[in-house]
């Protein structure tokens, strides 16, 4: 008997190989190289329709530590004044540790966002599962993202009524610290308990076994359809990254 | 056949999936309360700290990482790559509970001064590495001080986290120890590894 209508998904596992390979790039290889890869991970920025969520996240996260980091890194770094400003003198060693240290979180960043802007998490949890993943760690993101908004909706309830109550958030941190206990305990009890329910369904829906071929809650939600010449060039692609690295330890 | 259930079986079963689930959401959720009633502290671990204490150290391992994934994925990248420091304090957490330090409230808080030591330590190299000591939170003027007096950028990472880390914890399982006494005992005893600790 169909009970459950599946939705078909195409995935190409082209887009997380090459994330995997910038990401190994941004912590094997020299400074040089990762630049030269930045510098193309811009350009195929640009031209990606989700490039303002990008640059969004690029700007709220990276930018201001890249910033605070090039101040901190240049002034108290020993090595040779480079430039001044006022009685600030930022030193080479110190500008080039920043330096290094930028290039390689905005590779980190810009691939994995690029990445998640492209690809939604569900189709990634059910290709995974479909690869052979453990389906209990799978559902255990899925359900985490969940209740965070679930907990968040009730937080903002529990802070309205204990606002109600007289919460001052303008008293002294001793006092503020006394109202988290009234918000956490109510949350905790509730969640607590809504868990524990949801491991007897859990349990009587034989979500035991890893990948359980009896198993009704193994039912996949949606058909992945794989590109098969993606994954073959991706794996190329890591590969070659994995082969320049060990050819730059020899040589 | 019961013996031969693996240690990652026993915690990490239907029963506690939910409750992992829960912990790292619980994580999230206190960050945005702290944030609500301006307090000076992270107070981020309070679901690892709960479920490597009902559950058992690996699902408190587990309930870390998956807190920061989550956190990474949709909040903030920086969480991913501190992914040790979680499996750490999830470790730790299940192992003194087991030791019975939640019983008391003058046990937690040296357990969790203890915990914050651990957390600065691995913890250092990261910020160090990944971002030169910098992590926009509002402990980075100590980094900035101790570089100022000269220290390495990792003695100042690690100095600032020995001064912060150590408070942070102690209030985490200082709020964890009430958690436990607060929360009904019927509650308590349907948890797995609640009757250990």
């Amino acid at each position: 008997m169909q009970t459950l209508e599946l939705v078909r998904r195409k995935y190409n596992p082209l887009s997380h190989y090459v994330t995997i390979t910038i990401v190994f790039i941004a912590f094997a290889f020299s400074i040089e190289w990762q630049t030269i890869v930045l510098v193309a991970l811009v350009i195929a920025t640009i031209f990606s329709p989700k490039r303002k969520i990008i640059y969004r996240g690029f700007m709220k996260f990276v930018l201001p530590l890249l910033l605070i980091g090039f101040v901190i890194n240049g002034i108290f770094f020993p090595g040779r004044i480079v430039f001044s400003i006022g009685p600030l003198h930022f030193r080479d060693q110190g500008l080039l540790f920043a330096a290094g240290v930028g290039v390689r979180l905005s590779l980190i960043v810009i691939s994995i966002s690029y990445y998640f802007s492209r690809v939604k998490s569900e189709v990634i949890s059910e290709y995974l599962a479909s690869r052979g993943a453990d389906r209990r760690l799978i559902y255990i993101f899925l359900l985490s993202v969940a209740m965070v908004h679930l907990m968040r909706d009730k937080l903002q309830k529990i802070y309205m009524a204990q606002s109600a109550r007289g919460l001052d958030t303008t008293r002294s941190v001793f006092t503020r610290a006394r109202y988290l206990l009234p918000m956490l305990v109510p949350l905790s009890y509730s969640y607590l308990s809504e868990s524990l329910d949801r491991g007897i369904a859990l349990r009587a829906a034989n979500f035991s076994d890893r990948n359980s071929a009896g198993s009704s809650a193994v039912v996949p939600l949606m058909e992945i359809e794989a590109d098969k010449s993606g994954l073959i060039l991706g794996r190329i692609i890591l590969a070659a990254a994995v082969v320049i690295w060990i050819a730059g330890l020899i040589l | 056949m019961a013996d031969s259930i693996s240690w990652f079986e026993k915690e990490v079963n239907a029963t506690t999936i939910p409750l992992i689930a829960f912990g790292a959401a619980l994580n999230i959720v206190v960050g945005q309360a702290v944030q609500l009633i301006k307090l000076p502290l992270y107070l981020d671990s309070i679901g690892t700290i709960l479920i490597a204490c009902v559950v058992g150290p690996l699902a408190g391992m587990l309930t870390g990482t998956f807190a920061n994934l989550t956190l990474g994925f949709f909040f903030n990248y920086a969480f991913i790559f501190f992914i040790p420091v979680t499996l750490v304090i999830g470790a730790f957490s299940g192992f003194v509970a087991r030791a019975g330090v939640f019983k008391r409230w003058y046990t937690a808080i040296p357990a969790g001064i203890l915990q914050g030591g651990l957390a600065a330590v691995v913890s250092a190299p990261i910020a160090a590495f990944m971002f030169g000591g910098v992590t926009m939170g509002g402990t980075d003027f100590l980094v900035l001080y101790f570089r100022a007096i000269g220290k390495s950028i990792v003695q100042s990472v690690f100095f600032q986290g020995l001064a912060a880390d150590p408070v942070d914890k102690a209030v985490s399982y200082l709020i964890v120890y009430f958690l436990l006494s607060r929360i009904p005992r019927s509650i308590l005893l349907r948890l797995p590894g609640y009757a250990n600790t």
